[in-house]
């Protein structure tokens, strides 16, 4: 059973976390201080950890460079809205995924579970499928609908890292770093383009994406929708 | 134009010893001459009240060396004197800044007529003493008969002296006690040989010149008489109120004032004679238009100054009829008395010197005339004066001379062509030329001129005056009478008019500058304004301070040129400002200060100063000061006016934010509650068995619930960024977004929302990317959607478009729903603003947050009626923003 270690001080929303969470089979631990949570992480060893920003002892950040230095443990944050500095700032620094309050608690276990996937160390290299997109890394090949899509290498190399964290946030600023090196971060306008072209090419309606979701303030996510069907 | 009676010592003086307003007490120890001992009971009385328990401080004592007076000084306090450097000599003067430091309950001050050195703050010592008064110190002072004003001309006409050092009247019946230290002439003069008045060397000149026994027997008398009459006016003050009015008489004087010195015996004597009667008295001046010489204009205002000293009322009237103007004010005012000089009232010409005062006794009806004897000195000195009148006269004599001259000539040219008799049109035409250019005196100079030589060079016997022919004798008659009426007329009539225009053009200058200082709005303006005009119009260097932080002047004045400010000058300028007097040149406090200054007075105090000084060579007249009054008074009322505007303003604002705080508090409960109703019935309903159990109604309730929660949320939302915009704190991120993407966003983010209404979105495809914060553009959509949403019937479309508009991208959110009052667009985004009959789930803040963001953004946002009837609300977003 996947366990999972919730660090925040309002009581009601342990309670709830406990209560849905352990529905859906988690062992949940429960912290109500950033001090009690990286005590938690090192003795219980969690695989999942969702981390509260607005803790009375500690910053959010502090929590997450303290445990990143020990271990590497896919930490979810939970803020509040028109925080989007800190959220950068904290995925930029370790941490995987982020929800804002009031948050969807079924939004909130998806991320869960895809972080979980993507810490697990079987990367599967098969092909990915996210609803008429099909990636076979392997072969470097990208299809929608069945037909094979021609991309430049750039836009491959942004694709392909969007694939590597499917269901996951991605900031502007890793985007730039993994594809265009650590000089690169800060050329927003770049990414855009590039962004836009992708969707031009994968999305049905490029203008309403389905697939390349733009998070305002914070990034890129590629979601993970059910196969479908080839012939539309 | 009437001037109001100058702050009146004596109106003061009494109020406090009525009223009791903590003003000091006046006592004067008043003598015949010096050496009767007035310093000397002054000290004793001194030295008495200190046993009692009095704290006595002497500010200034003159003892002359005499052993006694010093012996009595011993032991008591005195305040330091003050030393001014002048002119490279040491003067001591009384330090009056110390003295009011140290409030004692009583000072003494010794010689309360003498003059102070130049840097004093007041110009004579009974100044000061009113000063001390004013802070409520008792003073104790010495003074001798021949320093009143009032007695001075018969001091000289008694003793032969003229007095310089002058105490006005109204200090002198002011004063809460008078003590008179009386002695007879020969105990003076046997003082005076024992070395008790003066030493040796000064005893014998005094006793030359002031001390003989007839002086001193006169002098006494007079003190005497001074006395006396105080006494009796104090007598009667102490009659109950009611009384009181019965005891004031009825009478009323009033004397004219001239250019001449006479003039002044002449007020002096009305005062007087007023005191004595109790009567009020007025000094009227007749403004005649006739131009006066340098030395006329510089007497005349000392005439002014002096009627006002003495407690007079100043009118002045214009008119060219000296006497009838005097008689007309007399009727008009219930005067009973008219004050007149033997002479005459010199301010007209040579001819009619004599005529003023038989005119005036005349027509003076039931009205009393009271004919004064003037001095026989000033007299000479007056018709040394006169040739400073007819200096102006001069040039216009000579004009008139040389006209009539020419036309002779020019007579004797066309006398075969046009004869004897149309010579006398040639005469007649020039006399009426004259009379529009040359002054009174001058035109009917040239009537007569011209009749006599017409009679003489031209009328049959030619260079004889005699007439040949009756007909002749009548022309010539008939001649004479039409030039001198035409003569006389025309120049009444120029005068006149220029007289109405000079008044004319002052009326409309302080009209027009009333009319645009009203308009200005801001108190620069107001300052420059009045700045413009009072240079204008006085033809001089004028400059303003305003009322600073903290009630205190502030450092640096308006001033159209760069005006000389050093530390003395602005420290005039703010005694002016907190003593709220006017001070500095022209005026007899700080008068060695570089500028005259008045304060701009108001209700509570003054609010500015002004500072004026005329170039070399004009002279302060009093009715520069009048003028400089009303500027003074027109501009500290708009600058009130502007103050109060402003905190009106600033009130309206607070009560304003306390109004919208309200409605705040109040519409966000209610629009609190009612998610928070629907959560909560929802969730209770749930928790029972059976609700719970039913799989459509769990649907229903859960549906309502997250429903009421998103609402809910919103509304935070909105609250948050109201008062983060409120606050100022909205910060912008700007980044360069597509159209696009922010549109698709918005729709993301209300899928549930929108999900009951057919939803299309319309994107102009070449829309470059827009420079904005995408956070809150996300929310000003979203805003705009949920609006869409929450207000229209459910399957009615709703329609997000995208285009670009001219340098702008404009996006615009339409739905085809019920619309809005026409009534009501206007106010769409005022914050609170629910339209009539809209249905409640709003706290009416989106749209005025809407409105904040975009105008953040330097954008700009409308609602208007589409073609559907329902609402569309369009956001244009400049693309190249700065």
């Amino acid at each position: 059973m996947t366990s999972v270690l919730v660090i925040d001080d309002e009581r009601q929303i342990r309670r709830l976390l406990r209560v849905s969470l352990e529905k859906q089979d988690f062992d949940v631990h429960e912290a109500a201080t950033g001090g009690d949570g990286i005590r938690a992480i090192q003795g219980r060893k969690p695989d999942v950890v969702l981390l509260d920003l607005g803790l009375p002892d500690m910053d959010g950040a502090e929590v997450l460079a303290g445990l990143r230095a020990w271990s590497a443990v896919p930490v979810i944050i939970l803020s509040v809205r028109n925080a989007e500095e800190d959220i950068v700032r904290l995925l930029d620094a370790g941490a995987d995924d982020y929800l804002v309050k009031p948050f969807n608690t079924g939004e909130l276990i998806a991320r869960m579970r895809v972080a979980l996937r993507h810490h697990a160390p079987e990367e599967s290299l098969e092909a990915f499928v996210s609803g008429r997109l099909e990636v076979d890394l392997a072969q470097r090949e990208v299809r929608i609908g069945g037909e094979v899509l021609k991309l430049t290498p750039t836009e491959y190399a942004i694709l392909r890292l969007f694939v590597q964290h499917a269901g996951r946030i991605i900031t502007h600023g890793q985007i730039l770093r993994e594809v265009w090196g650590p000089n690169a971060e800060g050329e927003t306008n770049y990414l855009r383009v590039y962004i836009t072209g992708l969707r031009k090419k994968i999305e049905a309606r490029p203008e309403m994406p389905e697939l390349l979701i733009t998070e305002p303030g914070v990034g890129y996510r590629l979601k993970v929708l059910p196969p479908h069907p080839p012939a539309d | 134009m009437v001037d109001a009676p100058q702050k009146d010592p004596i109106a003061l003086l009494r109020l406090a010893e009525r009223e009791r307003s903590g003003r000091g007490k006046l006592k004067i120890f008043f003598g015949m001459a010096a050496g009767v001992g007035k310093t000397y009971a002054m000290l004793q009385d001194a030295r008495r009240r200190r046993l009692e328990g009095l704290d006595v401080v002497v500010s200034w004592l003159e003892s002359h060396q005499r052993r006694e007076t010093e012996d009595l000084a011993e032991g008591m306090e005195r305040v330091p004197r003050r030393c001014l450097e002048y002119r490279g000599r040491t003067l001591e003067e009384m330090d009056l800044d110390a003295v009011i430091a140290r409030r004692p309950s009583l000072a003494l001050v010794d010689e309360l007529p003498h003059t102070n050195a130049p840097g004093s703050r007041n110009r004579k010592r009974y100044q000061d003493v009113l000063e001390l008064l004013e802070k409520g110190i008792d003073v104790s002072a010495t003074m001798n008969v021949q320093h009143l004003e009032s007695i001075a001309d018969n001091v000289v006409a008694v003793a032969g002296i003229t007095v310089f050092e002058r105490v006005p009247d109204s200090v002198f019946d002011g004063a809460d006690q008078v003590v008179l230290i009386d002695l007879s002439p020969e105990e003076l003069l046997r003082r005076l040989a024992d070395g008790k008045v003066y030493a040796a060397d000064m005893a014998a000149s005094a006793r030359e010149h002031f001390f003989k026994r007839g002086t001193l027997t006169a002098l006494r008398e007079m003190a005497l008489r001074q006395t006396a009459l105080l006494v009796n006016h104090q007598l009667t003050d102490m009659v109950p109120a009611a009384e009181e009015e019965c005891a004031k008489s009825g009478n009323r004087l009033l004397v004219a004032v001239s250019p001449s010195p006479n003039s002044a015996h002449l007020i002096r004597w009305t005062r007087q004679r007023a005191f004595g009667l109790k009567a009020e008295w007025t000094a009227l001046f007749v403004e005649t238009g006739r131009p006066l010489g340098r030395g006329a204009q510089e007497t005349l205002a000392k005439n002014i100054n002096l009627a006002r000293q003495l407690g007079g009322e100043v009118v002045t009237l214009p008119s060219d009829d000296v006497s009838g103007a005097v008689i007309r004010y007399a009727r008009a005012h219930a005067v009973t008395e008219i004050v007149v000089g033997k002479a005459g009232f010199t301010a007209g010409t040579v001819l009619r010197r004599r005529t003023i005062t038989e005119r005036i006794v005349r027509m003076s009806g039931v009205i009393d005339v009271t004919v004064v004897q003037e001095k026989g000195r000033e007299l000479k000195q007056e018709r040394a004066r006169l040739s400073s009148y007819l200096r102006p006269e001069r040039a216009s004599l000579l004009k008139a001379a040389l006209a009539i001259g020419a036309v002779t000539a020019a007579g004797f040219l066309t006398l075969p062509a046009i004869g004897y008799r149309s010579v006398s049109i040639l005469y007649l035409l020039t006399v009426i030329a004259l009379a529009f250019t040359v002054s009174r005196t001058a035109v009917l100079l040239a009537a007569v001129l011209s009749a006599v030589l017409w009679d003489l060079l031209f009328i049959p016997p030619r260079f004889a005056f005699t007439i040949g022919k009756l007909e002749d004798a009548l022309m010539f008659f008939l001649y004479f009478v039409t030039a001198a009426a035409m003569a006389y007329l025309m120049s009444r009539l120029r005068a006149n008019r220029s007289m109405l225009e000079v008044r004319e053009r002052r009326l409309s200058l302080q009209h027009e500058f009333s009319q645009e200082i009203s308009a200005q709005r801001t108190p620069a303006d107001i300052v420059r304004t009045a700045l413009r005009h009072a240079s204008r119009y006085f033809d001089a260097d004028v400059l303003i301070f305003l009322k600073a932080e903290g009630n205190v002047l502030g450092p640096v004045p308006y001033s159209p040129g760069a005006a000389e400010m050093d530390d003395k000058e602005l420290g005039v300028a703010r005694w002016c400002f907190e003593s709220g007097t006017p001070c500095g040149l022209y005026t007899d406090t700080l008068h060695m200060a570089r500028h005259h200054y008045i304060p701009l007075l108001t209700q509570d105090g003054a609010v500015g100063v002004l500072g004026i000084r005329l170039p070399e060579g004009r002279t302060w007249m009093s009715d520069h000061e009048e003028s400089l009054q009303m500027l003074a008074r027109t501009t500290a009322l708009c600058l009130e006016r502007e103050t109060l505007a402003e905190e009106n303003r600033i009130n309206l604002m607070a009560r304003e934010s306390e109004r919208l705080g309200k409605i705040l508090l109040n519409t966000v409960s209610h629009e609190l509650r009612t998610p928070l109703t629907t959560i909560k019935g929802s969730v209770t309903a749930l928790m029972d068995e059976s609700t719970g159990g039913d799989r459509e109604a769990r649907g229903i309730l859960l549906d309502e619930t997250l429903t009421a929660v998103d609402r809910l949320n919103g509304i935070v939302e909105n609250i948050l960024s109201m008062s983060r915009l409120e606050s100022g704190m909205l910060r912008l991120k700007k980044t360069r977004v597509d159209a696009s993407d922010l549109a698709s966003v918005a729709v993301d983010a209300l899928r549930r929302q929108t999900q009951d209404h057919p939803f299309t979105v319309r994107l102009d495809g070449d829309l470059p990317a827009i420079r904005l914060d995408f956070v809150l553009m996300v929310q000003v959509l979203t805003n705009l959607l949920q609006n869409a949403a929450r207000y229209t019937p459910a399957a009615t479309p709703i329609g997000l478009s995208v285009e670009r508009a001219g340098e702008s991208a404009r996006f615009t959110v339409a739905d085809e729903g019920p619309g809005v009052a026409d009534g009501d667009l206007p106010h769409l985004f005022e914050a609170f603003y629910r339209g009539r009959g809209v249905p409640s789930g709003g706290v009416g803040l989106g749209l005025s947050i809407c409105k904040g963001i975009v105008e953040a953004h330097g954008g700009r946002i409308s609602a208007f009626r589409n073609r559907t009837g329902g609402l569309s609300v369009s956001v244009e977003i400049p693309l190249e923003a700065p």
